[in-house]
This record gives structure tokens, C-alpha cells and sequence, in this order.
């Protein structure tokens, strides 16, 4: 047993030894022996001084220096929202959105020398798609950096030839802009973020799972949360945010090491025959459901992904204000998505604004409660992310609200386009949303156009 | 042997201490100007912190301070109009005056459709001049809809003081 023992940690530091950095580990802990034989302690310490103070402050100066430039290129960033009118009845399957946002993916912008990173502070534009219900009429918004109005454009007008794009005054901007003036207009508001519960290579139960041939096996995931908002009274206000920025290449890699572990096989040895006529076989020993999520996370991982952010507030009048309308008609109408084997949503508990005592730290509930609803009220009133810095996250936090809670995941097209997407035909929507009435048709090509340059600008 | 022996003597001739000092100094001119860049970015990145309130609760419930002065000369200017040509201008300061209040009602950020509705929400806030208000108000509304009212210019002028009561009342003023 002892000498079990033994040889196990032989084997480690055989291992240990193996490795190439052990030696430069090694070097330094001898070099640094060395020095404290020569020298006293003291003497050390007042020499070392300043090469610790710069190692603790290059980090944090970076880091702070970043935010300030950051904030400052989120803010000047010329956002503009577009409305989509939903004609009466769209053919096209999620499969069209899903195209729409592989067109966004590629609008992606990312800091590509030191210039652009610590002087002008660039940070990956985000879009916001939105779903808003006011007092039972529901609207679909885009939000969109300016620039990028008209190649947002013909992304949906090529896949949804009949949607009509229309640019809009921003609706938020009738809204209370911080909590007191809200108070005053004798409203109250419930608001939370979602997240997904697992590692964020499982996938979502997505579109192609609620479609069938059949027609009476067909789903829209849109419809659950079509109706829900629809039974929002007058004068109450919901509200669904999903802050979309594009992630790059990059994600795949980050969980290829997951993904390898998985295809892993995991033998089993199978004994048959007699003792003389024994054959071994090895078998992997995988079930059809293990397989199956194989496969998906292995299909999640061959799309572009987003770093998504899902928020959603509802505020009404007091009067008729009742909050477990959202916090149980909207976190169950994201809850479909969820299967336990892959993926789902949850809510960032830390985030929603409803603090009781008996969760974590248990202190003055009501006071953070009250800056929450103003932390993500104002998130969602400027279509916030949290900043990338860990400086920022302090900078702008407050003593009873630390702002490191919010985050974000990533999440690939087709999860999003299940999530976002004009309703298909499936879905009852005529009750629900003003649709267009008028079908879009263009000019017949070489139409002659007279007029100057600027004139036929406008027709383009 | 000879180039081991040189390479020895290359390395302990070298000025070791010498060295480490000079780059120990840049270290510390280096930290203090991290020191300095990193409190010039905090006091900037300070800027983009959102202000949020302890107690909003409480803050919502306090009378507002709206006090402008552009609210103030706009009054005095409706006063001094009103002494023009009476009766007819005194008719128009009414009507004037009671736009201003619609103003500010607004910009307080007392919700309605139109005034009527925006002070049926005043009723709850312990104002003493709101029955005041609501009687200049109906006057205001006879005079700029039924055709023939008229007024007695004294009434008129008692109307303008319930509306500068109020304004007074509330802290525009």
C-alpha cells in the first residue's frame, strides 16, 4: 500500500520533470535562493519594489485607461432603429432570419492594430433586436449602427422580399428615463436577463426541431411568446431586448477542448467464447441520446455565433401592475427553448429585481432592489453591454450594485434566429401586430430616369 | 578551455549592479507615470458612470424644485401683455398663462392626455391652491370655447393671481 503510494508520486514528479517549463520554475526558485543567501531580506524587498508596483499597476492602468476610451467610442457610436412592418402572411421559415444574421455576422468590426484599440477604443458594434409590446400592440425593431443601414436593408429584403424596413423615432425616448421619474409617473417595473444554463457549445432546442412535414406537426416558436405579449393590458409596456455583437472565428476554438473530450470514446471490452476460443472485442459504448448531443454541439460549433445579451423589462401603472405576468408568462415563454440534455435559458437570478432576504448576502434587500431596477433600467433605456474591462465593471459600479453580474454568452445563428424571427405563416398574428396591407413591387428594370444625380439618388 | 575561462570573465566583469540599477530606475520613473495616467483615466472614466439614486422611492415622493428663470421671465412677459389692451388682453394672458402651467405639469412629468387629466393626478399631493387652479381652468376653457363669454376684468385679473399662486405653489416661480 505504502509503496503504492510511493511509486504514485514518483510517477508525478517523473511527469513533473517532463515538462519544459519545470526548468525555467526551477531556475528562478534556485536564482532567487541564491539572492536571499547574498543579500538580507530587506535589502531584497527595497530593490524589488519597484518592478512589483509596476506589475500591479501596468494591469490596472490598462484596464482603466481602456474602459475611459471604450465609453467613449460606445457613446459616440450613431445608433438608428428600424421598425419591421410584418406583411400579412410570411412563407419563409426561420431558416430565412437565420441568413439574415450570417449577413450580420459578417458586418463585424474589431480593433485591428494598437491604435485603434487604445486610442479611438473600438469594441464590436452590436445590433439590438427588440420585441416590444405596447399595451398589447406588438412592434419588431432592429437596432443598427447608421452606417449600416442599407446593407441591413437588402440582408431582409432579399430573404423577406414583402417585409418593409422602416426607419423610426426611438420609442425609448417617451419612456421615464431613470427610475424616479418613473416613481412620479406612479409606475412600477419588473425586469430580469437571461443566460443560458450550460456551457454555451450545447445548443438551444432550435427551429428545425419545432418543423415538421405534417402540417399539424408544425410549431413556431414565436407564437408562445406572440400571445403572451398580446395579453399585455393597455398602458402596461414589455419589452425584449437582445443586444447581438458578432464574435469572430474565435468561438470555435474556444471549446474544441470540450468537444474533443466528448468524441473520446469510452470502450468497453466484451468477452464471449470458451476459455481457449475467447475473442475480444472493444465496442464504444455511447447512447443514442450521447451520440445525439455529439452531433449538435458539433453542428452548434460550424455556425458564426453573436455574444448575445437577453434582457427584457415590464413596467406598468401601479394600479395594474403584476409582475408574475412577466417573471412567469416571459421566463416560461423562453423556457421552450430549453431541453436538459443540451441547453435552455435560466434567468441571471443576480440581475432580476427581485431581492429577497433570504438569498445572498442578505443584506438591505430593498435598497439594492431599488438600485437593480435602476441599473437595468438603464441598461435597457441605452441598449447597454457590459463593458469588456474589469476596470469599467468597477468604475461603474455602485456600493450597493456591483456591476459584474451581467453577462453575456454566445450564442450561434440558428439558436438566434429561433428566438428572433418574424412570425411564419403558422402563427396566428392578424389579432396581435398592424401588418402592411400593400404588397412591395419594384420598377420594371431600365425604367429611364431623368432628373440630376441627387434626384435619382432617392429612388436607388 | 580558454573560451570557457573568457566567457567567465566576460560575465563577471560585466557591471551587474550597474545594470540592475538603471533598469530599477526606469522602473520607477515608469511607475509614476502609471501613477499619473491611471488617475487621469479613472477621474475621465468616472464620466461614463451612471448617477443612480439611493431611495428613488423617497426622491419620487419630494416636491420637485423645478425653479427656471426661463419660466419666470416667460410669466412676466404674459403680466406685462395682459395690461396692453384690457379686457381683450387680459383673455389672452388667461388662456396664455394656462399653457405655461400645461408646460410645466409636463415637464414635472405629471402623465394625461390633457390638462383636465394631468391635474385629476395632482389631486393626491396636498396642493392648496389645486381647487383654485381648477376653477381659472374652466374659465379658460369657456373663454376659448364658447363663443360670447365674457369676463369682468377684475375676475380676469383674480384668474391670472390663481394661476401665479399656483405656479408659486409648486416652486416654478
Amino acid at each position: 500500500m505504502l509503496k503504492n503510494l510511493f511509486g504514485h508520486i514518483l510517477d508525478i514528479i517523473e511527469e513533473l520533470f517532463k515538462q519544459e517549463e519545470i526548468w525555467v520554475f526551477l531556475f528562478l526558485v534556485f536564482l532567487g535562493g541564491a539572492l536571499v543567501i547574498i543579500l538580507p531580506v530587506r535589502y531584497i524587498i527595497w530593490l524589488l519594489t519597484p518592478f512589483v508596483v509596476f506589475a500591479v499597476l501596468w494591469p490596472l492602468t490598462r484596464s482603466t485607461w481602456l474602459f475611459w476610451r471604450q465609453a467613449m467610442f460606445k457613446k459616440n457610436i450613431d445608433f438608428v432603429l428600424l421598425e419591421l412592418k410584418i406583411p400579412r402572411q410570411i412563407k419563409k421559415t426561420p431558416e430565412a432570419m437565420e441568413q439574415v444574421l450570417a449577413a450580420m455576422a459578417s458586418l463585424r468590426n474589431a480593433p485591428g492594430d494598437i491604435r485603434e484599440k487604445y486610442i479611438d477604443g473600438e469594441v464590436t458594434r452590436w445590433f439590438s433586436l427588440e420585441i416590444v409590446s405596447f399595451g398589447g400592440e406588438i412592434h419588431f425593431y432592429v437596432m443598427v449602427y447608421k452606417k449600416l443601414v442599407n446593407l441591413l436593408e437588402s440582408a431582409f429584403f432579399s430573404y423577406y422580399p414583402d417585409i418593409e424596413v422602416v426607419e423610426v423615432e426611438d420609442y425609448v425616448k417617451q419612456m421615464p428615463q431613470d427610475l424616479v421619474e418613473l416613481y412620479r409617473r406612479d409606475w412600477d417595473i419588473w425586469a430580469t436577463e437571461m443566460i443560458l444554463t450550460r456551457e454555451d457549445a450545447y445548443p438551444i432546442k432550435t427551429y428545425p426541431h419545432f418543423e415538421a412535414e405534417l402540417e399539424e406537426r408544425q410549431n413556431d416558436p414565436m407564437s408562445t411568446f406572440l400571445e403572451v405579449l398580446s395579453k399585455v393590458k393597455p398602458g402596461e409596456f414589455v419589452g425584449i431586448q437582445i443586444l447581438i455583437a458578432p464574435a469572430g472565428s474565435e468561438w470555435r476554438k474556444k471549446w474544441e477542448g470540450l468537444l474533443e473530450n466528448m468524441k473520446e470514446p469510452k470502450m468497453k471490452e466484451i468477452t464471449s467464447g470458451a476459455d481457449q476460443m475467447q475473442s475480444f472485442a472493444k465496442m464504444i459504448a455511447r447512447s443514442p441520446v450521447e451520440t445525439d448531443v455529439l452531433e449538435e454541439v458539433e453542428k452548434n460549433l460550424s455556425k458564426p455565433a453573436f455574444d448575445t445579451l437577453i434582457r427584457f423589462i415590464y413596467t406598468a401603472p401601479n394600479n395594474i401592475f403584476y409582475e408574475s405576468f412577466a417573471r412567469r408568462g416571459l421566463v416560461g415563454a423562453f423556457n421552450q427553448y430549453s431541453t436538459l440534455h443540451m441547453n435552455g435559458f435560466r434567468q441571471n437570478i443576480k440581475m432580476s429585481t427581485r431581492t429577497l432576504i433570504w438569498y445572498w448576502p442578505h443584506l438591505f434587500p430593498k435598497w439594492r432592489n431599488e438600485y437593480k431596477k435602476q441599473r437595468i433600467l438603464y441598461n435597457y433605456l441605452n441598449r447597454e453591454v457590459p463593458p469588456e474591462t474589469w476596470m469599467g465593471r468597477l468604475i461603474t459600479s455602485h456600493p450597493l450594485n456591483w456591476n459584474f453580474i451581467s453577462k453575456r454568452f454566445q450564442m450561434n445563428i440558428e439558436g438566434l434566429a429561433t428566438i428572433f424571427h418574424p412570425p411564419s405563416s403558422i402563427v396566428l398574428t392578424e389579432p396581435h401586430i398592424r401588418h402592411l396591407e400593400s404588397r412591395r413591387m419594384g420598377p420594371p428594370a431600365g425604367l429611364p430616369i431623368f432628373g440630376e444625380e441627387d434626384d435619382v439618388e432617392k429612388y436607388k | 578551455m580558454d573560451i570557457l575561462q573568457s566567457a567567465i570573465d566576460v560575465v563577471r566583469d560585466f557591471p551587474w549592479f550597474r545594470t540592475f540599477n538603471a533598469v530599477r530606475w526606469v522602473f520607477i520613473f515608469l511607475d509614476f507615470a502609471l501613477v499619473v495616467i491611471f488617475v487621469y483615466a479613472f477621474a475621465k472614466g468616472l464620466k461614463y458612470r451612471p448617477k443612480f439614486y439611493f431611495r428613488p422611492d423617497e426622491l419620487a415622493k419630494k416636491k420637485q424644485i423645478i425653479k427656471d428663470r426661463k419660466w419666470q421671465v416667460h410669466w412676466s412677459h404674459i403680466l406685462e401683455k395682459s395690461r396692453r389692451t384690457p379686457p381683450q388682453s387680459l383673455f389672452m394672458a388667461i388662456i396664455e398663462a394656462d399653457g405655461l402651467v400645461d408646460t410645466v405639469l409636463k415637464k414635472i412629468g405629471i402623465p394625461g392626455e390633457h390638462m383636465a387629466d394631468r391635474l385629476e393626478r395632482l389631486a393626491n399631493r396636498n396642493l392648496n391652491t389645486i381647487d383654485r387652479l381648477w376653477r381659472a381652468h374652466r374659465v379658460r376653457n369657456d373663454l376659448a370655447h364658447t363663443p360670447g363669454f365674457t369676463l369682468d376684468p377684475r375676475d380676469a385679473e383674480q384668474i391670472l393671481v390663481d394661476y401665479e399662486e399656483f405656479l408659486k405653489e409648486i416652486g416654478a416661480i
